[in-house]
Order: C-alpha cells, then sequence, then structure tokens
C-alpha cells in the first residue's frame, strides 16, 4: 500500500481488512518484528496528512475485539488505549506501525460521529495535560470516588454522564510552583440541566423549607436528578453536589507536601458561562488519566 | 490575656509593651492615630477587629506603622503571621504589623492601653461597629459593588477571576475564602477608592482610557485575576497558520 491516490481516500477512523501485519520499527527506523492483523488495521494518520505529505507513509493501528472487562472499561471511556471502530472492534492505539505490504482487501468507513469520537480518544491518549505528581495527591479522593461511581447506574453516575459536560481544573499563581496553590475545579454543567442567573433572578423565590442539607454526593446526585430539566430547583442542588466534591477535594489536602495546596475550590457553571479565557487558562480533568506517582 | 505590643519603628523586633509606650506617647498618639486608607480590611478576617494606621508626624512617613487589632490568637507582636497575613496580603500593604492585641471583650486587668484603644475605634476614629457604612462580610462587599461599582454580575466576574455565577452566589451569602477572599477585597478597595459619587462615576471611570497607553482600570483588574496559564506550545497557532519561526 504506497500509492499515494490510495491514501487520498483513506481518512482517520478507516478500518482496513485483508492487512496481515503491521511492522514495528526500532529507533534508527529499521523494521524490528511485525505484528499480526487478523482483524485489519485502522488508520490513526489525520485524512489532510496523506492527502497533503504525499510521503506515501501513513500510521495504522491494530484491530482487536475485546470482552469482559476490558471492553466495558473501552466503551465507557475508562480506558483510552483502545479507540472504538463500531461496538465490538477497537484499535489498540499501543500497536501502531506502518503497513509494507500489498493493497488492503476491504475498507470500512465510519460516520462523522463515530470518527469523532474516535479521534477524540487519539486526542485524549497523547495530548492530555500532565499534572504534577503532587497534585495527583491531592486529586486522588475525588478521583477515586468520581471513578468508581461515574460509570455505574447509580445517581452519581447518572449525573455525571448526563448532566456534567466536563470537569476542568484552574491552578494559581502557577501550575509548576513548589508551595502555596490555589485550585478551583470548575464543574461545567449542560445547560437545560442549571437555570441561567437571568432565569433565577426573574423567578419567584423558592417557598416551603428549604431541603435538609448534608446528605452526601449521592443525595446530592439525587437531589438534581429529581429535577427535571430548566427546574428552578437545580440551582440549589448543583451547590449541595459542589460542596460535596468540595469536601471530596479537600479530604486530598493532606496528601500533599504540607503547603503544596493551600486551598481548594470548586465552582458550578453552565457550559455557556465559561469563557475563552479562562478555557485557556484551565485543562480538562481526565480522571480516568491521573497516573498514581511513584510510590515514595 | 495576650500582653500588647508595640515595636519600634526603627527596630521592628525590639518590641515593648503598648501599656509602656502608650504611656510614654502620651496624648501625642491620639492625636497621630487616623483611620487606614484602605477601608474594609477589618472585615476580611472575621477575627480581626480593627485596624490603624499610625503615624506619628515626627517619623518618616515611609516608616508608618499599621495596629491590627484581632482576638482569638495566641502569639501577639510584630512577628504574628496573621498580622503580617493581613497586611501583606490581604490589604496589600507592605509596612510591618506594629502591633496585635489579642482580646475581643473587655477584661478587669485590660490594660490601660487597650482601653484607650477601645476608645479610639469605638470612637471619632473609627465608627463603631453596626453604625459602619462600610460592608461588614463578604456578602456585603459583594453587593455593594454590584450596586455601586456600575459593573454587571459578568464583568464583576471577570474582575474577581470567577463566573458571574459565583460572584451571584456570594451575593446571596455563599462562603468565599481563601484566594477568592483576598481578590474579592482587593477589587473592592480598587473600587471604593475611586472618586466618585455615584456607580455610573465609577463606571466611567473604570472603563475610560488611559493616556498613558496602559490599561484602563477595568483591564487591569481583569489582567490582575488571570489565573495561570497550563504550560503549552505556545508556537502551536503560528505553527497552524504556517508562520511559525523556523528554529
Amino acid at each position: 500500500m504506497s500509492s499515494p491516490q490510495e491514501f487520498d481516500e483513506l481518512r482517520q477512523g478507516d478500518w482496513l481488512t485483508g492487512v496481515p501485519n503491521i511492522s514495528i520499527t526500532d529507533f534508527a527506523g529499521r523494521v524490528q518484528r511485525e505484528v499480526e492483523t487478523p482483524l485489519g488495521v485502522a488508520v490513526v494518520t489525520q485524512c489532510c496528512d496523506l492527502a497533503n505529505e504525499g510521503t506515501g507513509l501513513a500510521q495504522f493501528a491494530r484491530v482487536v475485539t475485546l470482552e469482559g472487562t476490558a471492553h466495558a472499561d473501552a466503551r465507557s471511556g475508562r480506558t483510552c488505549r483502545y479507540a472504538p471502530i463500531d461496538d465490538t472492534h477497537f484499535a489498540d492505539l499501543t500497536v501502531i506501525g506502518t503497513v509494507t505490504r500489498e493493497s488492503p482487501a476491504g475498507r470500512t468507513t465510519m460516520t462523522t460521529a463515530r470518527r469523532l469520537a474516535f479521534a477524540e480518544c487519539i486526542k485524549r491518549r497523547y495530548s492530555r495535560f500532565a499534572f504534577p505528581d503532587d497534585m495527583v495527591k491531592v486529586l486522588k479522593p475525588l478521583k477515586d470516588k468520581i471513578r468508581d461511581t461515574a460509570a455505574k447506574a447509580g445517581s452519581i453516575g447518572t449525573v455525571l454522564q448526563e448532566r456534567v459536560a466536563t470537569m476542568r481544573l484552574e491552578c494559581e499563581p502557577d501550575w509548576e510552583a513548589p508551595s502555596g496553590l490555589s485550585l478551583t475545579l470548575l464543574v461545567l454543567v449542560e445547560m437545560e440541566f442549571l437555570p441561567s442567573l437571568e432565569e433565577l433572578e426573574a423567578a419567584e423565590p423558592p417557598s416551603g423549607a428549604t431541603r435538609q442539607r448534608k446528605q452526601g454526593l449521592n443525595g446530592a446526585a439525587e437531589a438534581i436528578l429529581n429535577c427535571t430539566s430548566h427546574d428552578q430547583r437545580l440551582a440549589d442542588a448543583w451547590d449541595e453536589f459542589g460542596g460535596e466534591l468540595l469536601t471530596l477535594f479537600e479530604r486530598g489536602l493532606p496528601r500533599s507536601p504540607e503547603g503544596y495546596v493551600i486551598d481548594v475550590q470548586v465552582e458550578i457553571l453552565r457550559t455557556d458561562e465559561l469563557s475563552y479565557e479562562r478555557f485557556r487558562n484551565t485543562v480538562d480533568l481526565d480522571f480516568d488519566y491521573l497516573s498514581a506517582p511513584p510510590e515514595e | 490575656m495576650p500582653e500588647l505590643l508595640i515595636s519600634d519603628p526603627e527596630n521592628q523586633d525590639e518590641s515593648t509593651s503598648v501599656r509602656e509606650a502608650w504611656t510614654q506617647s502620651g496624648e501625642a498618639w491620639t492625636q497621630s492615630v487616623i483611620a487606614p486608607s484602605i477601608t474594609g480590611a477589618h472585615v476580611l478576617w472575621s477575627e480581626l477587629e480593627r485596624v490603624y494606621h499610625v503615624n506619628p508626624p515626627d517619623w518618616d512617613p515611609i516608616s508608618a506603622h499599621y495596629v491590627v487589632l484581632f482576638s482569638g490568637v495566641s502569639g501577639t507582636g510584630v512577628d504574628d503571621s496573621g498580622a503580617k497575613f493581613i497586611l501583606t496580603q490581604l490589604a496589600g500593604w507592605t509596612c510591618p504589623a506594629a502591633m496585635t492585641a489579642g482580646a475581643r471583650r473587655r477584661a478587669d486587668d485590660e490594660p490601660e492601653a487597650l482601653k484607650r484603644l477601645r476608645l479610639l475605634h469605638s470612637g471619632f476614629l473609627w465608627p463603631a461597629v453596626g453604625a459602619s457604612a462600610e460592608p461588614s462580610s463578604p456578602q456585603e462587599m459583594v453587593r455593594w459593588l454590584h450596586e455601586e461599582s456600575g459593573l454587571t454580575w459578568d464583568q464583576l466576574g471577570r474582575t474577581l477571576g470567577v463566573s458571574r455565577r459565583s460572584v451571584h452566589a456570594w451575593a446571596a451569602g455563599q462562603r468565599v475564602s481563601g484566594r477568592n477572599l483576598e481578590r474579592l477585597s482587593y477589587v473592592y478597595s480598587t473600587i471604593n477608592a475611586i472618586a466618585a459619587s455615584s456607580a455610573e462615576d465609577r463606571r466611567h471611570t473604570l472603563f475610560s482610557p488611559r493616556s498613558d497607553m496602559q490599561p484602563n482600570l477595568f483591564d487591569q483588574l481583569v489582567i490582575q485575576a488571570r489565573k495561570a496559564v497550563p504550560p503549552r506550545d505556545e508556537n502551536a497557532l503560528l505553527g497552524r497558520l504556517g508562520i511559525a519561526p523556523a528554529n
């Protein structure tokens, strides 16, 4: 498969069959070994690079099927080792090489939605922010709770999967500072599940007794799920949810060196309330990939 | 009751009893104690009762001393971290704390100096508690800003480095802490210090272009509120545009 014309037709995420193996090279670029790919390969290189560079070279990942926990983890996004092709096939991003043999026998393309998900997985694997080790320690209680509940069918999992768009982390004065850090967890909520400020100001103050607080993260999640979209009570429910996340966040402070993080905050906001300035000053919090620092 | 200490302006490490210092200074001190130029500092910390700016006329103005009166503190004196924190961080002052005191309530054995201090801060030099027009809590500070700065919730959020929803929540009484409290105090102090009689005038001052090619006051506050940018390839955009400098 060396014709640039053939490359021109390929797009990232395409699944090529009839490619029996891909080559793994050493640091010098010499083919070290060939990995069998009985299920074919998936295109990793971006299509415009294939068309524009004219090198006749492209990267391909081995296609595999997964079962059990590995399948569940890949489907839920708990691991980004496997980029999804369809419900059962995945591109194994740890085995990437260059096809050196004959042209593929078949080519299966993706829908745009699947192609975006595939690209997101590649981006996540290779471009995510590397948090300082001590910051990972601080985030551990929060990470453990999120990871343990996000993929499950409970209230917390449902809120995180269906109500929360993403979480981002803000740091001051400097991400590399040795001490005195102040961290803010931004919880970005889908617009329909958090009333706008204008809506809250225009609405009548809520009547009746205030709901009892301190029911834990699960109770706060249930309060959110008990509200339909655009419900005014969602504002209070999210406040409670943010308070519970803050408690988890604070629990991580003693895990880092004394004085490393001196202040943590949680802010709940709608997706339309995050300015670009703030977006660029924050990083996505990928709870599945906060690598555990080496044991001391 | 903790002893009251006052530092020598020339040598802050050599503190003497405020009782002694007060006795020696007499009425001269009373005349020279003035209210701090940065108002509202006392609301930043619930333990802090009052802050005085003490600058006797025969002292070098640069060596101005501040009297910090707060309660619930085990250690007192110029090295007290709480007082230093207030003066150097919260209020943005650089002078050391000259004196700290550790009593909220009156006691039978209260030093005469402290009684006189109380007389001062409850009398003509500083409005008594409850009679002050100054905010007594972060919530009141935010409300003042919203009503008197001429800025919208969104604009306030930008000066404070948080979302407008957070500012709104603070105005409703949600707790403000840490760096957010420091920044709120700074923004409040800055806007409160604008010589203006209405919210409209303050807004005009905040957005008025400066003649020295510097950012206007609003932009300065926004710039100061910026959080750290995560490390990333600064030439990424140039690279995407095909104009990255050749290495």
